[in-house]
C-alpha cells in the first residue's frame, strides 16, 4: 500500500511540475517558481516518509508547547 | 492582488457560515461540562461581547481599503515587527486548515464509515479547498451564499422535528452555581464562534466594494451564527440533559439521533451532519485561503493560484499527523487552541486598534504643530 501512495504522490508531482513551471517560466515568475519548488517538495518529502510510517513532527506538539505556560490557567478554567 | 469585489450579502453568508462552521456539532459539549443545564445563558453572554470583537476587526479594515489583514499588520506595526507577526498569523491559518479536515474523518470513521481510511475522508476535502481557491474568491462567496441558505433551513427543520423530545426539567434550576462557570464556558464558546472569524479579514477590506455598508452585513452574520449556535446548546440541554451532552464528542448529532416523528420520521440525524459538512467546508476555505493569500504576499508573489496545489498537498498529509487519536485531539482543543487563537483573534486586534489609536493622536499632533 505504502508503494502505491509512494508512486501516486511522485507522479502527481511530476505532472504538477511538468504543467506549472514552463508557465511560470514564461510569465518570468522566478519567485513563483522558487515557493512552488519548495512547497512541493516540502509536500512530497512529507508524504513519502507518511506512507513509510515514519513520525512527522507535530506543529501541534510545537503550539502546545509554546502555550505550555499558560495551560494552568486553562485547567483552573475548565472546572 | 486580485481586485474581485463581492457583496456584502456574500460577506454576510460568509461571516455566518465561519461562524457557524467550527462550533455546530462539537462547542455543546465543553460549553456544558463547565456551566452545566445554565449554558445556554453563556450562548446568550458571548454574542454580546462578540460584538466588540467584531467591531474591531471591522473598525481596522474600514481604515485600509483595498490591502489584506497582513498588508494592516505590516502597515501597523511596521516592516519588520510585521513581518514577523504576519508570518505567525498565516502559520495559523496554514495549520488550522489541516486541523479542520480531521474532524470530518473522525467524525466518519467513527459514526458512520469505520472501514474507510481517514485519508480517504480528507482527501477529498482538501482537494475541495484547493479547487474552490484556484476558482477564487467569487466562486467561495457564492457557494456560502447557497450553503447558508442550505444549512439554515435543513438546521431548523432538525431543530423543530425534534421539539416534542424537550423536556422542561432539563434546564432548571436556573443560575444553580451562579455567574461565574457561565462566564468561564463563554470563554470557549469565544474561542470557537468569534475568534476564527479573524481569517475573515484577509477577505473583508481588498475584495469588498462597499466598505460602509459590510459593517451592518458582518454584524448580521455574526448574530445569526451566535442565535443558531444558542437553538444548538439550548435544545441541546432541553432534550439530551447536561450530562450527556457534556459526554459526548458530538453532542448536536446525537440530539438529531432522538428525532422520532411518529415510526416514519426516523434517523434523520444526517440532516445537522449535512449542515455541518458545509459549514465546517466553509470555515475551512477561509483558513485556506487566508493561508494561501497570506504567503503570498509575505513572500511577495503577484499570483497566489501557483501554490495553492503544493500548500493543498502539504495540508493533506499534515491532516492525519496533527491530532494522532481522539483524546490528543481534546485535550488539545481545550488546553492549547483557546490561547491559541485568543492571542490571535483578541489580542492581536486589540493591540493593532491601540498602535492605530496612537500613531493617529501622533499624526494629529504633529499636523496641528
Amino acid at each position: 500500500m505504502g508503494i502505491v501512495v509512494i508512486l501516486l504522490v511522485l507522479v502527481f508531482s511530476i505532472v504538477l511540475c511538468v504543467i506549472e513551471i514552463p508557465k511560470m517560466l514564461q510569465d518570468r515568475q522566478y519567485r513563483e517558481l522558487w515557493t512552488f519548488s519548495i512547497l512541493l517538495g516540502l509536500g512530497t518529502i512529507l508524504a513519502i516518509l507518511k506512507s513509510l510510517n515514519v513520525d512527522i513532527p507535530n506543529p501541534s506538539d510545537f503550539i502546545a508547547w509554546v502555550y505550555s505556560p499558560v495551560e494552568g490557567v486553562m485547567k483552573g478554567l475548565l472546572k | 492582488m486580485d481586485k474581485i469585489k463581492i457583496t456584502n450579502h456574500q460577506l454576510f453568508s460568509l461571516t455566518a457560515n465561519g461562524a457557524i462552521g467550527g462550533s455546530v456539532i462539537v462547542i455543546a459539549a465543553v460549553v456544558t461540562s463547565i456551566a452545566k443545564q445554565d449554558a445556554w445563558i453563556a450562548a446568550l453572554v458571548t454574542p454580546a461581547f462578540g460584538m466588540l470583537i467584531i467591531w474591531i476587526y471591522w473598525f481596522l479594515g474600514s481604515q485600509y481599503h483595498g490591502i489584506t489583514f497582513v498588508g494592516i499588520i505590516k502597515n501597523i506595526f511596521g516592516k519588520w515587527i510585521g513581518l514577523i507577526v504576519a508570518a505567525c498569523f498565516v502559520f495559523l491559518c496554514v495549520i488550522i486548515s489541516s486541523h479542520l479536515p480531521w474532524y470530518i474523518s473522525n467524525f466518519m470513521t467513527t459514526q458512520t464509515m469505520p472501514e474507510t481510511p481517514a485519508y480517504a475522508i480528507n482527501s477529498l476535502f482538501v482537494i475541495a479547498f484547493v479547487i474552490a481557491v484556484l476558482y477564487g474568491i467569487e466562486t467561495i462567496a457564492r457557494a456560502s451564499e447557497l450553503f447558508i441558505y442550505f444549512a439554515s433551513i435543513l438546521f431548523f427543520l432538525a431543530m423543530i422535528l425534534v421539539l416534542p423530545n424537550a423536556k422542561i426539567e432539563n434546564i432548571q434550576p436556573v443560575f444553580e452555581k451562579g455567574i461565574i462557570p457561565i462566564l468561564k464556558s463563554s470563554v470557549f464558546l469565544s474561542c470557537f464562534l468569534t475568534f476564527p472569524l479573524i481569517t475573515l479579514m484577509m477577505i473583508y477590506p481588498i475584495n469588498l466594494t462597499n466598505i460602509s455598508e459590510a459593517k451592518k452585513s458582518i454584524f448580521k452574520g455574526y448574530l445569526w451564527a451566535g442565535f443558531i449556535i444558542f437553538i444548538t446548546i439550548f435544545m441541546s440541554i432541553l432534550v439530551l440533559g447536561s450530562t450527556i451532552t457534556a459526554n459526548s464528542q458530538y453532542p448536536t448529532y446525537l440530539l438529531a439521533k432522538e428525532i422520532n416523528v411518529g415510526i416514519i420520521f426516523t434517523r434523520v440525524e444526517f440532516l445537522i451532519t449535512a449542515v455541518w459538512f458545509v459549514t465546517q467546508f466553509m470555515i475551512g476555505i477561509l483558513f485556506f485561503y487566508a493561508g494561501v493569500i497570506g504567503l503570498s504576499e509575505l513572500l511577495g508573489l503577484k499570483d497566489h493560484k501557483r501554490i495553492v496545489m503544493p500548500l493543498g498537498l502539504i495540508t493533506l498529509v499534515m491532516s492525519g499527523v496533527v491530532f494522532p487519536d481522539a483524546i490528543y485531539q481534546a485535550n488539545w482543543v481545550n488546553l492549547v487552541w483557546p490561547p491559541y487563537v485568543i492571542t490571535y483573534g483578541l489580542i492581536l486586534p486589540v493591540l493593532l486598534f491601540l498602535v492605530f489609536i496612537i500613531k493617529k493622536w501622533i499624526f494629529k499632533m504633529d499636523t496641528r504643530g
